[in-house]
């Protein structure tokens, strides 16, 4: 198409039509492509300003079309035009950052605004530097746009990060409100702590101060999270809520006894502010009520045990309640057993088998309370006993579990066989005196093989008789008498063992065989497994297979895996990439650079993310290379990976790619991981 | 309409070329033979899985036995038509009283050191011949405080998890002794159970044989047990399956064959070995080589 054929169809009057003539453009050279750009900018219809913001990076040559497109910032009329102008200079990327901070000076406020906008959404330390300016601007608006864009000052590096940090919290002290909230959300955005003493005033400001409560909890001095406790009283019930909120989500996100016991001092704030947590904890609104719970646990006031223990049945805040009960400690265990008595069976067992954490220290107090439940006839209460006794039960225990191992409830008799391992891991001795009473060709056979298990785990040598208790089991019905016995097996070792579980790799149930794999793998016995390897389409079974294969041996691990990597069906080759994924060293890279060479995009894709997990340079450049992959979903994993790999390596490479990447989503994705806050660096 | 009909396509008719093609894949996954005088059989047992599966013609469920995503499942169907699992406890007695009274004593001796016996019967059905011969080894006396272990694997899933059970009703025992079920036996309103000690020293699995990948799962066995299996098998794989049965054995091992079944043609791998109501073939020590 010609420059005039294009011309004329920008004219058409069907808005399609003009779209796909925007889309032409791209394939024109010299100084009426950037005319026919302006003009499809100019556009009535979205759809065309869109399509020609798309191919404005693509119109050659560059210099004019920037030189339009900045001169269209001063456009005063068309405010489509202007909008369009910001997305195209977007995405023509770094190129225009020199000519849009030129222009800074000579655009009235309004275009100062779009100005900041480009340079918002071009990632580089000059856009930041030239923002940082901005927060001086004369303009209240300019000054609140360029804060909020700083916000995104992550993706130009670590130096445009911290200088944009130091320009934000100075830009607390601004003294337009709508200036400190832009600021205040950017520090967010950055993951900033920002200290207390910057925020103090701005909390006495009833309009800044759910923002700067926010910017508190992060910050977690001693303070600023009294603060928050006192918020609860705030004469505004937004602000209390919002107090309640993040004082939640503080308390379930830190494992921090120092930062607990500082709340803790700052609580109670008052009886009102207390009563109107109560509130909340009753209320519909789930996010608020798990948080006033935890609150009201660290308030430790008894009349509120029995609301903890209620919410124990209710999953939306289960976990909530818990950490309530948890940060009350050992004065809610009477209550909680008094409210327990008549409250739901689900939240019944869910707070007997907190009780020994709560505990802590005094376990044997609630064994009898424990003791007592596991005679329930509800599952929910047995689980929750069952629970409990792992943790806190005795020798004693041991003889009142085994009958639940054979509940007709699956999940109560895996708890069972689970809470005799944990007790008789500590009590080996009551654990042998009690297998003297067990038949391995009766019911108890999976409990018996479980007590040889873990007393032989915690050290007791294992004698003839257990070997033959386990192979009877192995032999005889049940499927979970055969799985218990196969892991017992493992522990045991030796010839007779391993050649009992060799034989059960032939086993007729599936799970029986998969269990017998991994204890091969623990008897470090490869032959059968390298044979079962090739021999089978099942992935599940594959999987199994190859992590005892590197359990057991290293070396033919690889030589039995490394061909899988490369197997025309996906579901094996994941197989494979995931298994390479567990081990370490050369193999692994080997493994998974292999299996970056699939045709089909989603072995690449797993294995990209298991080579994303490599903290060396070999695999940050594995990565960078996957940039330039022909799948744009492969494109867009790989700059996500790096995004969150970090460091200067991974931005240099993000950066380079994105100058290049022509596809919008892949785009979009580049920049948002030239965005991505640092976590612990790669090189 | 003929009232079968109603239930599937009784009538679909099994054409010879069909039949060729089910033939040749059936002797090479699982080894059995279906001669031409077969045809109507294997018609008549294959028709239920055409009419469970909606197929119209037996072409098609050739090419779902081979290329179908479910073909694996399909296949533990078919083995439960297209085998004989026929058998009961102490079949072919004259044979097990050989192997009671002449053989076990001999391996008594030779594996006095080890204290160990692995016995493995390959194609065991539902269980009874490892369960006799389980019996034999106790009634026998002679391995008091040794290891014993009895194989039994089968083709069948469902073979196998029933052996597991040990329970049976009275076609299993109809050439029982009295006293052996009273002995060896706990009756119970669901059947007979096997009695623990007996099965404490059995041990189930699944194999095909002609998987000899699965084969070498097992150690080394001292004697196998593989009766009334050859027979239906096409004469390739049954060289094969007793070259396995050959890597499998000690030297000096014993392969138990059917009655109506010789490794004449097959195998000079194995010597013959003449006791008073049986021959038997052993595996010989000369394979050694000085291992044991
Ligand atoms: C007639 S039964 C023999 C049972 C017992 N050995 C006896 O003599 O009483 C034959 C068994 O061989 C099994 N069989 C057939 N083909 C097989 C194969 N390829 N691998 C393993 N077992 C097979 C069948 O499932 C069947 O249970």
């Amino acid at each position: 198409m010609t420059a005039a054929d294009i011309a004329t169809r920008l004219a058409a009057p069907e808005p399609e039509a003009r779209r796909v003539a925007a889309q032409e453009i791209a394939k024109l050279r010299g100084k009426d492509a950037a005319t026919l750009l302006l003009r499809a900018l100019a556009d009535d219809d979205w759809r065309v300003r869109k399509e020609a913001a798309r191919v404005a990076a693509s119109v050659e040559p560059r210099a004019i079309v920037m030189e339009a497109l900045v001169a269209a910032l001063h456009d005063k009329l068309d405010i489509g035009l202007r909008n369009a102008a910001v997305e195209a200079l977007v995405g023509v990327g770094q190129d225009v950052l020199a000519l849009v901070v030129g222009e800074l000076g000579k655009l009235d406020a309004d275009g100062r605004k779009l100005a900041i906008e480009v340079l918002a959404g071009v990632p580089d330390p000059r856009g930041a530097r030239a923002l940082e300016g901005c927060l001086e601007d004369p303009d209240p608006n300019v000054r609140a746009a360029a804060a909020e864009a700083l916000g995104r000052a992550g993706a130009s590096g670590d130096e445009a990060r911290e200088l944009a940090t130091a320009a934000l919290v100075s830009a607390l002290g601004d003294a337009e409100v709508g200036v400190v909230l832009g600021a205040l959300e950017a520090l967010a955005a950055l993951e900033v702590r920002v200290p207390w003493a910057s925020l103090e005033r701005l909390a006495r400001d009833p309009l800044l101060r759910r923002h700067a409560l926010a910017a508190a909890a992060r910050s977690r001095e001693p303070a600023a999270l009294a603060a928050m406790v006192a918020a609860l009283g705030d004469p505004s019930a937004t602000t209390a809520k919002d107090a309640a909120l993040l004082l939640g989500d503080v308390l379930f996100e830190v494992d921090d006894d120092d930062v607990f016991a500082r709340l803790r001092h700052a609580v109670p704030a008052t009886e009102e502010a207390l009563g109107r947590v109560r509130g909340w904890a009753r209320g519909e609104d789930t996010r608020l009520r798990g948080a006033a719970l935890a609150v009201l646990g660290l308030a430790r006031s008894e009349v509120d045990v029995a609301l903890l223990v209620d919410a124990l049945a209710d999953d939306a805040v289960a976990e909530r309640a818990e950490l309530g009960l948890t940060l009350f400690g050992q004065g809610a265990i009477a209550p909680a057993i008094a409210a327990s008595r008549i409250a739901l069976p689900a939240a019944r067992g869910a707070s007997i088998s907190m009780m020994p954490m709560l505990a802590l220290g005094h376990e044997a107090d609630v064994v009898a309370q424990l003791r007592d439940a596991l005679r329930s006839p509800l599952p929910d209460v047995l689980m929750g006993a069952l629970k409990g006794v792992a943790m806190a039960g005795g020798g004693a225990e041991l003889a009142c579990v085994v009958p639940l191992a054979t509940h007709p409830e699956a999940r109560v008799a895996g708890l069972a066989l689970s809470a005799l391992f944990s007790i008789a891991s500590r009590q080996p001795d009551a654990a042998v005196r009690l297998l003297a009473e067990l038949d391995p060709t009766g019911p108890d056979a999976a409990c018996g093989c479980v007590l040889i298990d873990a007393a032989a785990r915690g050290g007791r040598r294992s004698t003839d008789a257990d070997l033959a208790f386990l192979r009877t089991s192995l032999a005889q019905g049940a499927v979970l008498a055969r799985k218990a016995a196969l892991e017992a097996l493992a522990t045991l070792g030796g010839e007779a063992a391993s050649e009992a579980v060799s034989f059960a790799l032939a086993d007729e149930e599936r799970e029986v065989v998969l269990i017998a794999v991994r204890a091969m793998g623990r008897l470090k016995r490869p032959e059968p497994l390298e044979r079962l390897a090739g021999g089978t389409d099942d992935p599940a079974l594959v999987s199994a297979v190859l992590r005892a294969l590197g359990d057991a041996d290293p070396e033919r691990f690889v030589a039995a895996a490394l061909p899988l990597v490369s197997s025309p069906r996906p579901e094996i080759a994941c197989a494979a990439v995931e298994a390479f994924g567990r081990v370490d060293g050369r193999a692994r890279e080997d493994g998974l650079f292999a299996a970056l060479d699939h045709t089909d995009p989603e072995v690449v894709k797993l294995a990209l993310t298991e080579v994303a997990r490599i903290p060396d340079a070999r695999a940050l450049a594995r990565l960078g290379m996957c940039l330039d992959h022909a799948g744009a979903d492969v494109r867009k994993l790989a700059g996500e990976l790096l995004g969150n790999a970090g460091g200067a390596g991974a931005q240099a490479l993000l950066r380079a790619r994105l100058e290049r990447e022509r596809d919008p989503g892949v785009r979009a994705a580049l920049t948002t991981a030239l965005m991505t806050p640092p976590h612990e660096s790669v090189e | 309409m003929r009232k079968s009909s109603l239930f599937g396509p009784s009538d679909i008719p099994l054409k010879p070329e069909e039949y060729r093609l089910l033939r040749d894949l059936f002797v090479a996954k699982i080894g059995v033979h279906f001669g031409i005088e077969s045809r109507f059989s294997l018609e008549r047992r294959l028709r239920e899985r055409l009419s469970v599966l909606k197929l119209a013609t037996f072409a098609e469920y050739y090419q779902y036995l081979r290329f179908h995503p479910l073909a694996m499942a399909e296949w533990e169907e078919a083995v439960e038509l297209l085998t004989t699992n026929e058998t009961y406890f102490f079949r072919e007695d004259y044979q097990l009283r050989s192997f009671k009274n002449e053989l076990l004593p001999l391996l008594a001796k030779e594996a006095r050191v080890r204290k160990r016996l692995s016995i493995w019967s390959a194609g065991c059905s539902t269980g009874e011949e490892v369960y006799t011969i389980a019996i034999l080894l106790k009634q026998s006396g002679l391995f008091v405080g040794w290891d014993l272990r009895v194989y039994g694997s089968d083709l069948s899933k469902r073979c196998v998890a029933a052996a597991r059970k040990g329970i049976y009703g009275p076609a299993s025992f109809r050439s029982t002794p009295d006293d052996v079920k009273r002995e060896f036996f706990v009756m119970k309103p669901d059947g007979h159970h096997v009695a623990d000690p007996i099965r404490s020293i059995c041990q189930f699995g699944q194999m095909n044989l002609l998987d000899d990948d699965k084969a070498r799962l097992l150690g080394r066995a001292d004697v196998i047990f593989c009766r009334n299996v050859l027979i239906y098998f096409e004469a390739e794989k049954r060289r094969r399956t007793i070259d396995i049965f050959h890597e499998r054995l000690y030297p000096g091992g014993v392969l138990l064959l059917g009655h109506a079944e010789s490794l004449l043609n097959v195998s000079t791998a194995f010597e013959l070995l003449h006791l008073k109501e049986d021959l038997v073939y052993r595996k010989p020590k000369a394979f050694a080589l000085g291992a044991e």
